[in-house]
């Protein structure tokens, strides 16, 4: 009786446990995001990660007010993280040169970068400039040369 | 004892109670408020165009059928909601991202008559989507350029009429 008893305590603690997990971490993740974040190369920051106030090579984040929660500028690297309410990264912007994204870097030709693009399954959507896939809508930043000057990365909702 | 005590306790906390509602908006943040403030100033001077609020605005869109709307938010949030009878040109969030594409976009859709009324707005008071589109219309000759800065947040508080999904 005991025993069972204990297997009933274990069995509420591991519930709690996983669903804590589900709530705070899995769950807000999107099927596939492990294999996106991978292919995102911007100092080590992806998306759905909880927002870190800490530099990034040494530059401190200003922040600003969004339609939908804030957003971390870093001006001297030119790249701006989004955050949700829920302090969770769900935008990425870069302009900076050493960071890349699905293999694209800027000064990449808009051609290229769309082929680039393509060929991950995504599908050109809303403008000529942005392309979806499942949750995720990437936008290319074009300059009057027709080449890319910046590139956005965020989560649909 | 026990009653002064009692009348003590109400009155500190009916004071704290009319703190909290000190400030421009009844909310509090008057910090945040007068950053977006002084940027919103700040833009106009810079920008050349002028500010229209809410009431201003809905009287405008009654009485002038002729004015061009035009929403800068990303065509996706502008599907979702906007201002009814608004036009879509969306402008990125700051000067380094705003693309040549959509510099001519917002051009194309404010059309060739440049003593046409334009109403610019994006989301709310301290984005910028707004006021670069409406700079550029002014640097390209409109001559009646207004920016409504409460944009799709202020029109949808003040509860008057949006479309959308």
């Amino acid at each position: 009786m005991r025993i069972k008893h204990r297997f009933q305590i274990l069995f509420v603690i591991i519930f709690f446990c996983v669903g804590a997990f589900c709530i705070t971490g899995c769950a807000m993740k999107k099927p596939g995001s492990d294999n996106t974040n991978s292919q995102i190369n911007v100092f080590n920051r992806s998306l759905f990660a909880a927002a870190d106030k800490s530099p990034i090579n040494g530059v401190s984040p200003r922040r600003e007010p969004c339609i939908s929660g804030y957003e971390f500028y870093y001006d001297d690297l030119d790249i701006v993280l989004s955050f949700h309410n829920d302090d969770r990264i769900w935008r990425i912007t870069t302009r900076n040169k050493k960071t890349s994204m699905f293999g694209i870097a800027l000064g990449d030709s808009f051609a290229q970068a769309k082929e680039k693009i393509a060929r991950l399954g995504f599908t050109q959507s809303y403008t000529p400039y942005k392309f979806a896939k499942d949750w995720c809508l990437f936008t290319l930043l074009v300059d009057e040369k027709n080449n890319v000057f910046g590139m956005t990365i965020e989560v649909l909702d | 004892m026990k009653k002064y005590l009692v009348l003590v306790t109400l009155l500190s906390v009916f004071s704290l109670a009319a703190c909290a509602g000190i400030g421009t908006s009844p909310k509090g943040l008057e910090t945040p408020i007068e950053k977006a403030s002084m940027k919103l100033a700040t833009d106009v001077k810079e920008g050349g165009y002028t500010l229209i609020g809410t009431e201003a605005l809905n009287k405008m869109l009654a009485e002038n059928k002729n004015l061009i709307l035009i929403d800068t938010m990303p065509k996706e949030a502008f599907d979702e909601i906007r201002i009814k009878g608004a036009v879509n040109s969306p402008v990125a969030k700051t000067e380094k991202e705003f693309t040549p594409a959509e510099k001519q976009n917002i051009l194309k859709v404010a059309g060739t008559d440049k003593s046409k009324t334009i109403v610019v707005y994006c989301g709310y008071t301290s984005c910028r989507r707004s006021h670069l589109g409406a700079k550029t219309l002014v640097e390209n000759g409109f001559a009646s350029v207004y920016r409504y800065p409460g944009g799709i947040v202020g029109w949808k508080e003040s509860g008057l009429p949006t479309e959308g999904k």
